[in-house]
């Protein structure tokens, strides 16, 4: 999975800018990274935002990416440029602890 | 000076009637129509009429009112493919969705659609809810949509090691029931304390998969269901899949004759509005 890691702090800040980029519009939040709290590997305890090219080509909105949204590009920015992006493997995200379903 | 003879229709010009007057389109086919070209989708007039057809139908087999949450996923753009069609509310899907033509896909690791209310804010409630998805290729195994708590009750149905299971409220009450491939329109269904079903169609005809009367009167969670992608479980995605979405939602408990005739109207929207076929 590619995307960014950090602090839970500044996951909830990121989710709430692309909130407020869509509500600030006039529009429903439709869209989001979501944010996944890592739970094994060497980045336990920090948290998983999902940004890979697939997600950034997604059509969102009257022909819009993205990547053509200004605060998109200052988002992107403040956690280091796309250049900043890992590959996380997906088993990080699983919680170990969640219920399993009896079937 | 007046002609003796009646305005006939080989007249061209404003003398000229049609043979009939078109029905009015179907308001609420076209509140919806309109949010989603808005939004960004680009509707063309088979899939216009192929909506209203829908709405007409819905409303002349009498299940459109028990319809609460209708989801056509299948216009390439997120924001339109959020826009329920009963109520033109908006779910949000969440990390990695493909929003393909007649689809959206998971990517089995982040993604799904949260409808954005709970089943208690939408009028469901134990005795009368069912939860369905159209699927048309590529489910795997463990790919449930829906909502369950941490007691394990809640509102599902899903695939896994090829079979159909349903649940609602409790595990105790579930079906989980063989099944010949994983595609199709799949129903869960409570409409007493004491009588569900889970249904599919295929283009080969529609079957009640499983039924009981197992006495079951749990509450069902106080959980936002995912509707496609993955399931909620307490709060959190769980189980993300990788399937092919068409249509999905939620209603006020669909008996079989009620899921038959709904399915159908379904299969025949999705398919003429994306020229995919149902398996």
């Amino acid at each position: 999975m590619i995307g960014y890691i950090t602090t839970p702090e500044t996951a909830q800040a990121i989710l709430a800018a692309i909130e407020a980029a869509q509500t600030s519009r006039g529009l429903p939040v439709y869209w989001s990274t979501g944010s996944y709290p890592i739970h094994t590997g060497e980045h336990s305890g920090q948290t998983f935002l999902p940004f890979d090219d697939s997600m950034l080509a997604t059509v969102l909105h009257q022909g819009m990416t993205p990547l053509d949204f200004p605060e998109a590009q200052q988002l992107i920015a403040m956690l280091g440029g796309l250049d900043a992006r890992v590959d996380l493997p997906a088993i990080a995200i699983i919680d170990p602890n969640a219920p399993t379903l009896d079937a | 000076m007046v002609s003796s003879f009646p305005f006939s229709r080989s007249f061209s010009g404003p003398f000229s009637r049609p043979l009939s007057r078109p029905s009015a389109f179907d308001a609420d086919a076209g509140a919806y129509i309109d949010a989603i070209v808005a939004a960004g989708a680009t509707v063309s007039d088979t899939q216009r009429t192929a909506i209203g057809d829908f709405y007409v139908a819905a409303k002349a087999d009498g299940y459109y009112t028990s319809l609460k949450r209708l989801y056509l996923p299948i216009w390439g753009v997120a924001a339109a493919n959020a826009i329920d069609m009963i109520g033109l509310t908006s779910g949000t899907f969440v990390g990695g969705v493909t929003h393909a033509a007649g689809y959206v896909k998971g990517n089995g690791s982040t993604g799904y659609f949260d409808m954005g209310a709970t089943l208690a804010d939408i009028g469901v409630s134990t005795g009368s809810a069912s939860i369905f998805k159209l699927v048309k290729s590529g489910e795997a195994s463990n790919s449930y949509s829906g909502a369950r708590n941490a007691f394990d009750h809640g509102l599902m149905v899903g695939t896994a090691s090829s079979s159909l299971l349903g649940r609602c409220p409790a595990a105790g009450s579930q079906f989980f029931t063989a099944i010949t491939g994983l595609s199709g329109i799949f129903i869960m269904t409570q409409t007493a304390t004491a009588a569900r079903a889970s249904y599919r169609r295929l283009t080969s005809g529609f079957v009640t998969v499983a039924s009981n009367t197992t006495s079951d009167a749990t509450a069902l969670p106080a959980l936002k269901p995912f509707t496609f992608g993955a399931l909620n479980t307490s709060g959190s995605p769980q189980f993300f899949n990788v399937g092919e979405y068409g249509l999905g939602g939620i209603a006020i408990g669909l008996n079989a004759s009620v899921a038959e005739s709904f399915s159908s109207s379904a299969k025949i929207l999705w398919e003429t509005a994306t020229g995919l076929t149902l398996p």
